[in-house]
Order: structure tokens, then sequence, then C-alpha cells
């Protein structure tokens, strides 16, 4: 099956006065269709770059992308139209994301509009049904953004995307400025979402407790660099990688019985400007040694359908 | 007895809107060496209750009524410049934000120094010694003592603000969401920092915190805080294995887990209450389950269902066996 959406070796760097930024490095992987793919790493990490690059909102330095099979990296007119109405994008800030001279309708209408997909009448039919899907009242269909909470104004950020019926959304940390109690309801609605519209998501967070329960199959990044992707049960289960299980055993877990195996990464994230040749988490790695700093190493299937970039994974592991 | 004993503390702003109602006659205390957490989500009153503990309530905040006794003092009744001494010497706070909490035109080394030649008698050399000490104990190299603030990264200026907090050997610490700004890896380093030091200088700690997961590993007791009230108060493990308020009881099936495999949250259902209009009755019935006709008209008062574990709601006997059971 073609898979919704499929990347190969795609970089983007950006130009900056102190020298070359490597957001992105050398990403390969693929997103079949109804499935989520997580995307985790720190701040810094690329990861919201990645997700501008695939909707098109950022130029490739290097790589393909493909959509349903199409070559989209650098898009004629008509394809960038075509990619407008099947991939959509939901923002973390639900508070700067959205015009605040425009009522919850006219927002949500706004993409139909832009597109040109129906009249005005089907319109108004349209963003009513919509409203009920992401469970906003309809009497807030005439409040301004400032009026709502930021659960509510996630869930016009919501509607906005479903108003094309695209095929796969990108959410770059949807829920990340919401509280607990509000996050699990906007969870809960995306994921029913899926259920019933066969969506594709790629859902972009720094927390790993929220890509757990979200994804079918996580990547983990560091530094623009693929670290490690495999299935989401599998990768809690068996982390490979040394930054991984670092990342892991980083979380505090609400249990008093629970003890987590602490490992504490000494040191910080280092810039991604001309990085250093060789593996870009080496001077946090307590495995490191001096052919680490040397090259990067390569991403290979080290279980099968588990990849992991670290040129010590197996001894680390003890797998031969 | 307790270092810090907060009773029936009423917190306002009178606003041109009404009177939005922060903290609503709350009652803690801190043990000596202890840590308590203070656990709730946006608005449920905990910063305002922590710069209560400070007389810091921004205009126009007023404490209304109430008792904050430390050491035997209560602080509501202290003149401004005892309480300015308390400050920052006996009782301490870090802040969340630490890109804004530190002045961006002093190197970090001035703004540690600052505070002990404000609170101890020393000359300004003793004063330069002990701030390279602090700057030790927080893990940043002393030639970085003549940096300014946005020449280190958010992890860094947490730890610059916890040398900040910790300088005059403080015997209560407030800290105000210390990780929530910061990544993972560097919030475990940050937190495993603050508890040795804590250990180290025997401080005790209010952490107010969303994150139960910070609580089960940081804290010994904890108040669960909701629209100004503390709902459920009581030890880590009355809270965790034996929860009996209807929202504690919400806040863990709200929170996706890493330990466990769960295929749907159970979320709360709807949103906090306007602190300007507080529903009747229990302030949380409108979004609770197992809300009936009572909980609209009168608010419960706290019941105490094991020795220490208090619990503000009317059901609470049949939601702990439920808990319990399961």
């Amino acid at each position: 099956m073609t898979p919704i959406v499929q990347v190969e070796h795609l970089c983007k760097y950006f130009k900056t006065p102190r020298g070359q930024l490597h957001a992105v490095e050398d990403l390969s992987f693929a997103i079949q269709e109804k499935t989520t793919l997580g995307v985790v790493g720190e701040s810094g990490c690329g990861k919201s770059t990645l997700g501008r690059v695939i909707m098109g909102l950022h130029e490739s330095t290097a790589g393909t992308l493909l959509l349903e099979g199409q070559d989209v990296t650098r898009p004629t007119k008509a394809q960038k139209k075509a990619m407008r109405k099947d991939i959509q994008m939901i923002f973390q800030d639900p508070y700067s994301s959205l015009d605040p001279r425009m009522c919850v309708s006219d927002l949500i209408a706004e993409p139909m509009k832009a597109l040109k997909l129906c009249d005005k009448d089907e319109r108004e039919l349209r963003v009513a049904e919509l409203m009920d899907t992401v469970g906003l009242s309809r009497r807030f269909a005439f409040s301004y953004p400032h009026e709502l909470d930021g659960g509510r104004r996630q869930r016009i950020g919501i509607a906005r995307a479903l108003s094309v019926d695209p095929k796969f959304i990108v959410c770059d940390e949807p829920v990340s400025a919401l509280d607990v109690s509000i996050q699990a309801q906007i969870l809960n609605l995306l994921q029913d979402l899926q259920d019933q519209r066969g969506l594709t998501y790629m859902f972009i967070t720094h927390n790993l407790s929220v890509v757990k329960h979200i994804s079918h199959s996580i990547l983990v990044m560091y530094l623009g660099c693929e670290v490690e992707m495999c299935d989401s049960k599998e990768l809690f289960r068996q982390p490979l990688h040394p930054y991984t299980k670092g990342l892991l055993s980083a979380i505090p877990i609400p249990s008093i019985h629970v003890q987590r195996e602490e490992i504490i990464m000494k040191g910080e994230v280092t810039s991604p400007i001309n990085p250093k040749p060789g593996c870009r988490f080496a001077s946090r790695c307590p495995y490191a040694k001096d052919k680490c700093r040397e090259s990067l190493p390569e991403v290979e299937e080290v279980l099968p359908g588990h990849y992991a970039a670290c040129h010590y994974v197996r001894e680390i592991n003890g797998l031969t | 007895m307790s270092l810090l004993e907060i009773k029936d503390l009423t917190i306002h702003f009178q606003t041109e809107d009404g009177d939005v109602k922060a903290v609503n006659g709350i009652s803690f205390a801190v043990e000596q060496g202890k840590t308590l957490g203070l656990v709730g989500e946006t608005g449920a009153g905990k910063t305002t209750t922590a710069l209560g503990i400070l007389r810091l309530v921004p205009e126009p905040g007023k404490i209304l009524s109430g008792s904050i006794t430390y050491k035997d003092q209560d602080i509501l009744k202290m003149s401004e410049k005892d309480v300015q001494d308390l400050r920052g010497n006996e009782i301490s706070m870090i802040f969340q934000d630490p890109m804004t909490a530190l002045n961006p035109v002093m190197t970090v080394g001035d703004q540690i120094a600052e505070v002990i030649l404000r609170h101890q008698e020393c000359t300004k050399a003793e004063a330069q010694q002990r701030m390279l000490e602090m700057l030790g104990k927080v893990g940043i190299s002393s030639d970085r003592a003549g940096d300014y603030p946005h020449q280190f990264s958010g992890g860094m200026k947490q730890r610059i603000i916890i040398a900040i907090a910790l300088a005059c050997n403080p015997k209560l610490l407030l800290a105000d969401e210390p990780t929530t700004a910061l990544d993972v890896t560097i919030q475990a380093q940050v937190m495993r920092m603050v508890n040795e030091l804590k250990k180290e200088f025997g401080t005790s700690m209010v952490l107010i915190t969303h994150d139960l997961g910070i609580v089960a590993e940081s804290c010994d007791a904890v108040a669960i805080m909701y629209a100004g009230e503390i709902v459920e108060y009581g030890s880590l493990e009355d809270i965790f294995d034996h929860t009996a308020h209807p929202y504690t009881k919400g806040l863990f099936g709200s929170i996706p887990r890493l330990d466990l495999d769960t295929e749907r949250l159970q979320p709360i259902q709807g949103l906090m209450p306007d602190p300007i209009n507080l529903p009747s009755g229990c302030p949380f019935h409108p979004r609770c389950p197992y809300s009936a006709r009572e909980c609209m008209e009168q608010n419960p008062a706290h019941v105490e269902v094991t020795p220490g574990h208090l619990v503000k709601c009317l059901h609470c006997d049949s939601i702990s066996q439920e808990v319990t059971a399961s």
C-alpha cells in the first residue's frame, strides 16, 4: 500500500549569521494511512521544522517528499493547491493561531472559503456540523477567540483543520498549552476523529506519555537527526538508543509504587549550528567512544521494524 | 510543631467585573524538613497562595481573612520591614518562568550577591565568596559569574534562580512550577539538584505543580486545589492509593501513563469555573460525575476519612470504597 506521506533523506538547513543551522538532517520515514506517527524530542530538535517542511511551509534543502506516491518536493502551483486540501495543521498555541478579529463561525469557514470548496449556504451548514463534531456548543458561533478558554480555542483549531476534509493532519504540540483535564478531552477527540474519518496524523510533541498514548509508531529526534524509530509499544518496552533510554528515565511516574531507574543525562543540548562531525548525542552519551566523535552513525534496522542510529547499539543492549 | 501553618486564608482580587475569588478559606501546614505539594490546574489559586505567604499579592488583590503562622508569628500581622527581612532570607521563592524572573541588565553573580548583602551582615568580599560557592552548588562554573542572563540557557537560568533562592539558607522554600518551562532531561537534573540541596540545608518546601509524577517523587504531603479551595489533603499514600475526591480521581484519569497501557483517557467533563461566579454549593459539582441535589445546595466541609486525610466532598465515603475495590 502506498503510504500517505513518505520522506527520503530529507534535509532542511537555515542560513544564520553564525553559520548553517542543521534543523533536519537526513530523515527518512513513511506514514501509513489511518495511523499516527509520533515525533518526539526536546526543544530545538527540529520536530516543528519537520512538520513545516511536510506541510510545504518550508522548502526542503535536500531529499524528496512524496504524498500518496506523488513527488511534491518542489510542488507546482496546482500541486500546492491540492496539498492545502489534503494536508492540514493544528498549531500549538490556540492563543496566537486564531485571528482575534474573526468570530468562531468565520474562523471555521475560512479554509473552505479560501479553497472555494462550497457556496455560502452549504458552508454555514458545514460550520454547524463541524462545531458539533468537535464539541463546540453552537451558542459560541458568534463569539470571538478572546472570549473562549484554551480548550475551546483548540477545538476551533481542530474544526478549521477538518473543514476541508483533509487526509493527513500535522498536529504540532496540540495539547501542550492546555491543562491536564482539558488535554485528555482533546486527545480523546483526536482519537475519535481518527476512527470516524480514517485520518492520518503526524503528532509532534515533547511529552512522551502523550505520544505513547496516541501514536502507532514513534520517531525520536535529537538535534535534527533520527535517533530511533519503531512501533510505539516496542519503543517503551525496549528502547535501544542511549538517548531514548535517558529520555524515558527522566519522566517522573505518577505512582508511589513504581521506582524508575534514573539515568541522569549530563549537560545540555548542543547547538545545531555548524555541528561537529560525529554523533550529535556524543557529548551527553554515557557510552561515547572515539568513533562516536568522528563519524555520524547511520540508521539501521537493529531488530525487525526497530531502527536506531548508534555505533554501539548492539553492545549496549547485549544483542549479537 | 509545624514550621508554617495557614488557617482559613482568603484572597480575593477586587476588579471592576466583580470579586475574583482566587483563594477561599484554605488551611494547611508544612512540617520541618518536609515537602508539601500544592497541586491543581491553571486558576486554582496555587500561585496566589504562595504570593500570599510572602505578602506579595499584587493589586487589586487583598488578603481578606485568615492567618499565616511562621515560627509562632503571624506574617499577616508583621510590619512591612519585618516581612522584608523574612523574604529571600527565611522564606524564599523559585519562580516559574526563568526567562523573565532575572534582571536582564545585571550580571548573574551580582544578582546572587545582592540577596546575600541585603540579608546578611557581611562585606562585599564575603558576599562574593558565598556567591561563588552557590554557583558551584548549582553546577555552574564560577568563571560565568560575570555573564548576563541572556547568555545562559533556560535550564541554567533556572539554576541561577535556585542559587538566589538558596543563597541565604532559607528555612522555607516556595517553588512555583520550577521545571514547567524546561525540557524533561533538564527537569530531571533540576529536580534532583533541588532535592539534594533541600536535604543538605534541611529546608522545608512548598512545591507548586500540576505534574503528579513530580509530586510522587518529591513530596511528603499533598494538597489538591480546585477553584481556590483545598479539596483533598493528606500524605502521598492517602492521595495516590486512597484517592477520595472526585476531582483528584479525575486528574489521575486524565493523564496518559508511561507505566500503564490505557486505551482511552477518562477526562473530567466541562471546564474550570469562572472565579468571579463560582457555582453554588460545592464548586466542583457541575463537573462531578457523583453530583447530587445536595451538592448544589451546600458547600461541604472537610471530612477526615482517615487520620490526616481530609476530603471536601459529601460522597467521599462511597467514592473511596469504590477506588479501593477497583
